[in-house]
């Protein structure tokens, strides 16, 4: 993902894959930094990754999108180049409340990502654009006035 | 700032790193005529707007650049339903990656937008359809642009619902080009020989302000003038946080 995190989430985030890719695990010190910069999202989104939740999907034409398989078995579309997430979390404690800097299914694409733990799924460019649009439907979308 | 916004104002030298920018400003301030220049005046351009354009904007009625307008291709999504199914198969329809994306009308869209969710995920496909052309743009070895660049324009008038979602839209679009009325005496309307002068001021995260003046004579053309450094950044020609008020109380 190329969304911009603060500082200190991006310098943990590369910690973590490096300290992933020599030992194969993710040390206590970076476990208590982890849900130290993102709270509670931390413990969920590790379970996400720990149960190989997160596929990145892919067309023909190279678009890519994330979807992650929420704790419920709910899938969540989550961008590949900002922070956007079709959960209510996301909504309401990232951008309504301003409290949170991503959802667990964004942090949990970071980390499989960090990890090695993303799935690699190619679909139809057909598929792909309604993953994009996922929940469109229920959100109930006008059209201009 | 986005480097083909900054190109539309005529800013000499290199700037930071193109960020997607958002254009808004009150009705008339010409935030179409700003979004048009900057499709004329870079390479491949692709124009999106909820309804066809009556006439060129910014330029004098009845005058083109044919070979300018040949770079742009315009489509004209009437609903946000539509413009989100567009731009999320926008790669099976286009022949070519733009290296511009540029949204005239933003309010009209976000209008149709039930909560800050779906305006995140507008503006959220908006930046991720920019990211995949420069992605194409990136893997043309012939390309003639680095990235593609998002330039969005909205109107602001202190009265719509669509200015609800504006701290939404300020995640997605880090940098913003204000439009205020300029009062006749501080900016020098004879400058620009125009009869409507407005403000543009330019912000992003880690550079400094950048102000222009905008003119529109009779005839619609549009001209631009730097407002000179000094004077851009004295807290009484420019004080933004008024200017905006003013704007959106037009």
């Amino acid at each position: 993902m190329e969304a911009t995190l603060p500082a200190v989430a991006e310098e943990l985030l590369k910690e973590i894959k490096k300290a992933f890719q020599e030992t194969s695990h993710i040390p206590d010190a970076l476990l208590l930094a982890l849900k130290f910069v993102f709270g509670s999202s931390a413990v969920a989104a590790l379970d996400l990754v720990d149960q190989h939740s997160v596929t990145r999907l892919v067309s023909p034409s190279g678009r890519a999108v994330y979807q992650v398989l929420g704790s419920s078995g709910k899938p969540y579309t989550c961008y590949a180049s900002c922070h956007f997430c079709t959960c209510p979390a996301f909504a309401f404690s990232v951008l309504r409340k301003n409290d949170s800097l991503v959802c667990k299914h964004i942090l949990a694409v970071y980390l499989s990502q960090a990890t090695g733990a993303c799935q690699e799924l190619a679909v139809s460019d057909q598929q792909l654009a309604s993953i994009l649009l996922a929940e469109e439907e229920e959100e109930g979308l006008g059209t201009v006035c | 700032m986005s480097a083909a916004l900054r190109r539309a104002l005529g800013a000499a030298g290199p700037g930071p790193a193109p960020t997607p920018a958002l254009v808004l400003g009150p009705a008339g301030s010409g935030r179409s005529a700003l979004l048009f220049r900057a499709a004329l005046g870079g390479p491949r351009a692709l124009f999106l707007a909820p309804r066809a354009l009556q006439r060129l904007p910014g330029a004098r009625r009845g005058e083109s650049d044919p070979r300018g307008l040949q770079r742009i291709q315009f489509l004209y999504p009437p609903s946000l339903r539509e413009l989100l199914r567009l731009l999320a198969s926008l790669p099976q329809s286009l022949p070519g990656p733009p290296a511009l994306l540029l949204l005239d009308g933003l309010e009209q869209y976000l209008a149709g937008c039930p909560g800050p969710q779906a305006a995140a995920r507008l503006s959220a496909l908006l930046v991720d359809t920019a990211a995949y052309f420069t992605g194409r743009l990136g893997a043309d070895p012939q390309g003639s642009a680095p990235c593609c660049q998002l330039v969005a324009s909205m109107q602001v008038s202190g009265e719509t619902a669509a200015e609800d979602h504006l701290g939404v839209l300020q995640r997605y679009f880090p940098a913003q080009c204000w439009l205020c009325p300029a009062p006749a005496a501080a900016s020098g309307q004879e400058d620009c020989g125009g009869d409507r002068v407005f403000r543009a001021r330019l912000s992003q995260p880690g550079a400094a302000d950048q102000e222009w003046k905008l003119g529109f004579s009779l005839d619609g053309e549009m001209r631009v003038s730097p407002v000179p450094w000094g004077r851009a950044e004295d807290p009484g020609a420019a004080d933004t946080d008024t200017d905006r008020a003013a704007a959106a109380g037009k």
